[in-house]
């Protein structure tokens, strides 16, 4: 795979209230259409149910049907084909060594793309421009690249270059350490941005620079608050390594494919690798799922998956769709969440500070006050809300008013 | 540059990204529809529905692509003779529709349902008032509104399938951009650079109109409350 | 620092050393001098098959012998699949040291890879199922569903000189053509009466069969990267040994016996090693 399914993975992954909060949105949404139901309508319910699993059997069954009699060769269920696939030797010789490297690129694509997503996701948020620029720009060319194509450049080029036996594998890892690398910098980013504004300050009014408050105090609480998004990565880092067999890494299901080609069984032996795969991105998905919970007592920031920005590049306002995406109403005006509120259950645009606005705690766009509030980062944060411009700037280019900071 | 307009004359560059831009559309048609449905059986009150549809997006959520679209080819056309026409080439190319949009659909799915819950409590209990069956206040009130608020994850969908349909190089499909790059670089092994940046680049121009597109409608569409 | 990032910290490196412990574990090779690399094919019974950590099959025995006359045992080589896709990135790339794997000589590839040999004479043929009576040539593939891997010539000459309106199906390997032609998607596999032999016999139950009527002239030579002429002169010698020696013959029998497959008694076994010059795949 793919490739990009983190951009879908991510776009799975909103529902934010997790932990205390996940129990109530789940009958929330099992209950906003259908509630307590009277006789009529339990019968009726009845009905479909039978009807809906008589179909969904009768769907199953057509399946296997088709397995055993396929409109010539052999049964497909039959025990001689399943044997070979199921065999000892099999996951001696082919699903573990195939597993064993699965995991082995996946591993160092992880811890690699922590490194490049701290760094680049830092470089994001430094209030150099330059810096902002280039790191941009790289984050998004990352993103926008599908990860196949990462693997089959690099592939060659290294190749080219005399890697020789282990090309491949360093291409599969490159590849994926940019793609979720990228990834894992729009998460610092918005795991800092997430953070109460206090954190910084009191860093600044402990003396130290932006980079060292970046570095000491906000990235660390917000790497805590992405823990459970990493897991989710790590999930599609473990999918995407399947995209190596297309390039001759020699992966889990090229293994299953070669395994398949000794013992004319292809189709079985995909069908035990699907399932290992599924089992380990399942744990995976699950694993992510319930940590938010434990981990919020760690940090102040928010624990949860933020939604991915939609790639555009440079353009500020995708932060703002990222947000919203991923807001909530509280379904019965109940009780405050436990994360800060960024929006107070509006998501209308009110002023021009709405593009930074998330970055604040406590934001309420409808306050008198809201104009004069600095904002991070504070050049840019004036010059939209109060639409202040330096004399003598000519290209847009963002000073802050004082020149001084 | 030079070496790129060399490359740009003899290959037909337009020509792959064509082919990965219909397979994302086909796909994108047909994931939005089943998401919908998914999404429908998933909100239904109906447990057997739920629960298939909850099997089948957990399913294809936790698979890898390359295995669907290896499936479809070996498994699903080879195997069992599941097969669209006796053309083999746009036989590949709707197997591969087939797997990017049982792949994807789970996607579509799982944004609709975050948009869902972006729909206050108050909309379906205003429905049910008014005597609503359960087709009626999900297709006429949650629905419509779930769409508004899930415009961003959905535009993230497209980007991620837009960039998955290279994988349609596993099911066979010859023509769209990462074979086309491989050959490429199989014959130009000294322009490698050259030919990496012209499908890197082309990506990144198809892909910002969509992000663009996708933030704008999701500031224009997002309900005032 | 508090007890969470302790613990976050403790699992990263915990990670990090599994990391490293599976990069020794792939490379685990046992070290007794130097090494050299030969692409075969795994896939194919009877030429290069890989079963378990064994290795056999006709390909196989000529590395084997070829790579004792440059000094190297038994244990110093290195075994890498070559599928037929890849075969020249593999040498360009320097992957491997030389390709045994049914790699016929051709012009086209003579452009981009060397060859050494040739060491064997197949010819190309066509399997189909036994209970296929439609086909009995390449010519009564018009309108008929053909397989071959992928990277492969064999398709493109029948498609040229016999059947104009074959459809041409590409797989990554020859038994998942030959599930292909058992399923029916196919009606026939296509490439060298050698691999239809060993293929056939592998999967048995008499479901399959060689036509036994080859139409071209495939000779197989031993590739090695462009440029590297003192390899090849090396390798010509210890073919020409090979032969000489009886090892050929002994090593032929060993793979096909029993499959009722004879090579073609006119161009077996090969007597001029020069690969370089003429003495290239003829169409007939």
């Amino acid at each position: 795979m793919t490739s990009a399914q983190a951009e879908t993975m991510d776009s799975a992954a909103v529902s934010p209230r997790r932990g205390l909060f996940r129990r109530h949105a789940k009958s929330v949404e099992q209950n906003v259409l259908f509630d307590e139901p009277g006789p009529r309508a339990r019968r009726r319910t009845a009905v479909f149910n039978a009807v809906g699993a008589v179909v969904i059997i009768a769907f199953v069954v057509w399946i296997l049907y088709r397995f055993a009699n396929p409109p010539q060769g052999e049964n497909q269920l039959s025990w001689e084909l399943w044997k070979p696939a199921l065999s000892a030797d099999a996951w001696v010789y082919f699903y573990l060594p195939g597993l064993l490297s699965t995991l082995e690129a996946s591993v160092l694509a992880i811890i690699g793309s922590l490194v490049f997503g701290v760094i680049f996701g830092i470089g994001r948020l430094l209030p150099v421009r330059a810096i902002r620029w280039i790191s941009s720009a790289i984050v998004e060319f990352c993103r926008a690249v599908p990860v196949l194509l990462f693997m089959i450049f690099f592939w060659r080029l290294f190749a080219g270059m005399g890697l020789n036996d282990s090309a491949a594998f360093w291409a599969v890892v490159l590849s994926l350490v940019l793609y979720n690398g990228s990834v894992v910098a729009e998460l610092v980013r918005s795991g800092v941005g997430n953070l109460p504004r206090g954190q910084r300050e009191a860093a600044t009014a402990l003396g130290m620079s932006p980079l060292q408050s970046l570095v000491s105090i906000e990235v660390p609480q917000a790497l805590i608050a992405m823990l459970p998004a990493m897991i989710t990565q790590l999930v599609v880092v473990l999918k995407d390594t399947a995209l190596g067999s297309i390039i001759t890494y020699t992966d889990l299901l090229q293994e299953s494919r070669r395994l398949g080609s000794a013992h004319f069984n292809t189709l079985q032996t995909l069908c035990v690798t699907a399932v290992i795969y599924f089992i380990i991105c399942y744990i995976l998905s699950v694993v992510a799922e319930r940590l938010p919970g434990h981990l919020q007592h760690h940090t102040i920031g928010v624990v949860r998956e933020p939604v991915q920005a939609p790639i555009a590049i440079l353009d500020p306002s995708n932060v703002l769709a990222q947000e919203r995406a991923s807001e909530r109403e509280l379904p019965q005006g109940g009780a405050e969440p436990l994360f800060p509120d960024h929006y107070h259950g509006s998501n209308a645009v009110v002023t021009d500070a709405w593009r930074y606005a998330h970055m604040e705690h406590g934001h309420d766009p409808q306050h008198p006050d809201e104009h004069l509030k600095t904002n991070f980062p504070e050049s840019v944060y004036r010059k939209r809300a109060t639409g202040y411009r330096e004399s003598g700037e000519d290209d847009g280019e963002q000073k802050p008013p004082s020149g001084s900071k | 540059m030079n070496e790129m307009m060399t490359l740009l004359s003899n290959y037909n560059v337009p020509a792959a990204f064509w082919v990965n831009i219909q397979l994302t559309l086909w796909s994108a048609l047909f994931s939005l529809i089943l998401g919908v449905i998914l999404v429908m059986m998933r909100i239904s009150p109906v447990g057997s529905l739920r629960g298939f549809a909850t099997a089948f997006v957990e399913f294809f959520k936790n698979m890898p692509l390359t295995i669907i679209m290896v499936f479809m080819l070996l498994g699903a056309f080879v195997q069992l003779r599941f097969q669209f026409s006796s053309s083999f080439s746009t036989n590949f190319y709707w197997l591969a529709i087939t797997g990017l949009s049982l792949y994807t659909s789970a996607f579509v799915c799982e944004s609709l349902r975050s948009g869902i819950n972006t729909v206050p409590l108050g909309q379906a209990e205003a429905a049910r008032s008014l005597g609503l069956s359960f087709f009626q206040s999900a297709g006429l009130i949650i629905l419509p509104q779930a769409f508004r608020g899930s415009v961003a994850p959905l535009g993230n969908t497209l980007i991620a399938l837009l960039k998955n349909s290279t994988v349609a190089a596993a099911a066979s499909v010859a023509t769209e951009t990462s074979s086309l790059m491989k050959t490429m670089i199989e014959y130009n092994a000294s322009m490698i650079v050259a030919v990496f940046l012209i499908f890197a680049i082309g990506y990144v121009i198809l892909i910002i109109p969509i992000g663009l597109l996708t933030t704008w409608l999701s500031n224009t569409l997002a309900v005032r409350r | 620092m508090n007890r969470l990032t302790k613990k976050i910290f403790a699992a990263v490196l915990a990670v990090v050393s599994l990391g490293a412990l599976a990069g020794c574990g792939s490379s685990t090779v046992e070290t007794s001098g130097p090494k050299i690399t030969i692409g075969i094919k795994f896939d194919q019974p009877g030429v290069g098959y890989k079963e378990g950590d064994s290795y056999s099959g006709f390909d196989v025995d000529v590395a084997r012998y070829v790579a004792k006359q440059l000094g190297y045992s038994e244990k110093q080589i290195v075994w890498k699949e070559a599928p037929s896709a890849q075969r020249e990135a593999l040498l360009q790339n320097g992957d491997v040291d030389f390709i045994i794997a049914s790699y016929s000589i051709t012009a086209d590839r003579k452009k981009v890879v060397d060859f050494a040999g040739p060491y064997f004479v197949a010819g190309q043929d066509l399997l189909v199922r036994s209970d296929d009576k439609s086909i009995t040539s390449a010519k009564d593939l018009n309108g008929k569903n053909l397989c071959t891997v992928s990277g492969s010539t064999s398709a493109q000459v029948i498609k040229d000189n016999f059947a104009k309106s074959v459809q041409i199906m590409e797989l990554s390997g020859y038994a998942e053509c030959v599930t292909a032609l058992i399923s029916g998607t196919v009606d026939a596999v296509t490439t060298d009466d050698i691999i239809l032999a060993g293929l056939a016999h592998a999967k048995g139950n008499g479901l399959l069969k060689v036509l036994g009527k080859p139409f071209t002239k495939e000779t197989y030579g031993i590739g090695v990267k462009k440029g590297d002429s003192q390899l090849v002169t090396t390798i010509n010698a210890a073919l020409k040994k090979m032969v000489s020696d009886g090892t050929w013959q002994k090593d032929l029998t060993k793979e096909t016996g029993g499959t009722g497959y004879t090579p073609n008694k006119e161009w077996n076994p090969p007597t001029k090693f020069n690969a370089e010059n003429s003495d290239e795949t003829v169409r007939q």
